[in-house]
């Protein structure tokens, strides 16, 4: 009985995930009906935006009332559902080609946001601990990799919190710097979705960044973020064994066993639906389905992304995390943006 | 909900999902 009224309470908060998600849709088209009946000539405002403004306008002004808050909550299960179906718009070829793209840019990426970390970590005078949280947070994917990592170093429940909060605020500045930066720079849509996918923090956040560009650029985000979150378990085992050598942690027993344990497992699907669609399991109708299944999951999620984003909140915390991130992770972003241009023209996104 | 994880909720609604189009003539518009 619990769990149907657990499940019952999740109802009212994903209505109100579809119907600001919904709301985003209907006003892209209401604005660019208007734009054209007056011959306004206005930029395209896609449904992405409106969604998240939405979002924002809530949190921020009436806040989400508790009724709502459970299931606002599940929109990481539709953010990670939208990467499942997501699948069936790549060939497994092109998977396996761009996430080893991904994977060596992110193996550079990670060695150097560590060390940025670490050393603004010591000029800022954090513990040793928040730095390596917030090293994680920027390096490979925000909010749930500080978690994991959080109980592999033995961290204290304050610092993953300030950790957290510093993380997403960046995350929330980039979202909208991102698209912003790439229209600047004129990046293409792959590019510009590889370099949000490797740099914007929070997978929402960065599948969010490329798709306020473009939907290919958001595609794109979403495979390179994928990449990026597969690598978790490595990177958190690395601290493990670092704090555990110095006595600050547990030695991890099974490695095989922990490493499986942190695997993000959606990661699985995403290769499956993608190797199904690969191998013509599925016919035309049912992909252009399975996509548009995908871009709806990605709207409940957007609308998600507004809604979770308090700014009264993100400005109460200290601001030695919150500039530690920032700086950190704009030094990340320009050496992920150089990373990204070169292979672009090396091998080609 | 509390008793599985957001990935195996994932794993199992996507294969439902998938399987309902597979097999039967639902298309879902955007």
């Amino acid at each position: 009985m619990k769990s149907a009224r657990d499940f019952l309470g999740l109802v009212p908060g994903i209505l109100l995930l579809a119907a600001i998600g919904y709301g985003g849709k209907l006003i892209e088209a209401a604005y660019s009906a208007y734009s054209k009946a007056h011959h306004l000539g206005l930029p395209n405002i896609e449904y992405v935006l409106w969604a998240i403004l939405l979002g924002l306008l809530i949190s921020n002004t009436t806040g989400v009332h508790k009724l709502f808050k459970p299931g606002v909550a599940t929109y990481e299960f539709f953010l990670k559902i939208g990467i499942v179906f997501l699948g069936s718009r790549f060939l497994i070829v092109d998977v396996l080609k761009l996430s080893g793209i991904s994977l060596v840019l992110v193996a550079i990426e990670l060695t150097i946001s560590i060390v940025i970390m670490t050393w603004l970590g010591k000029k800022f005078n954090l513990s040793p601990k928040l730095t390596s949280l917030l090293a994680v947070g920027s390096s490979i994917c925000g909010v749930s990799a500080i978690i994991a990592a959080k109980g592999a170093i033995n961290a204290n429940e304050e610092d993953s919190s300030i950790a957290i909060t510093a993380i997403l605020t960046v995350g929330a500045l980039s979202l909208f710097a991102f698209p912003l930066v790439g229209r600047w720079l004129s990046l293409d849509d792959a590019a510009f979705g590889m370099w949000a996918g490797l740099a914007v923090d929070n997978t929402a956040e960065a599948v969010a960044a490329g798709a306020l560009y473009s939907d290919a650029a958001g595609k794109m985000a979403a495979l390179a973020k994928t990449a990026r979150n597969a690598t978790i378990g490595f990177v958190v085992l690395g601290y493990a064994w670092y704090y555990a050598k110095q006595g600050l942690a547990k030695e991890v027993g099974n490695k095989a066993k922990f490493l499986w344990e942190k695997f993000p497992k959606f990661v699985l699907g995403f290769l499956v639906v993608s190797a199904l669609a690969s191998v013509g399991f599925f016919d035309r109708p049912q992909l252009t389905s399975l996509a548009n299944l995908s871009k709806w999951a990605f709207l409940l999620t957007f609308a998600g992304v507004g809604l979770n984003t308090n700014f009264r909140a993100l400005l109460k915390q200290g601001s030695g995390p919150f500039v530690v991130g920032f700086v950190g992770e704009l030094l990340i972003a320009i050496v992920t943006l150089g990373l990204v241009i070169l292979a672009n023209n090396v091998v080609g996104l | 909900m509390r008793y599985l994880s957001v990935d195996t909720w994932v794993i199992i609604i996507a294969v439902a999902v998938i399987g309902l189009l597979r097999f039967s003539n639902i298309t879902v518009a955007w």
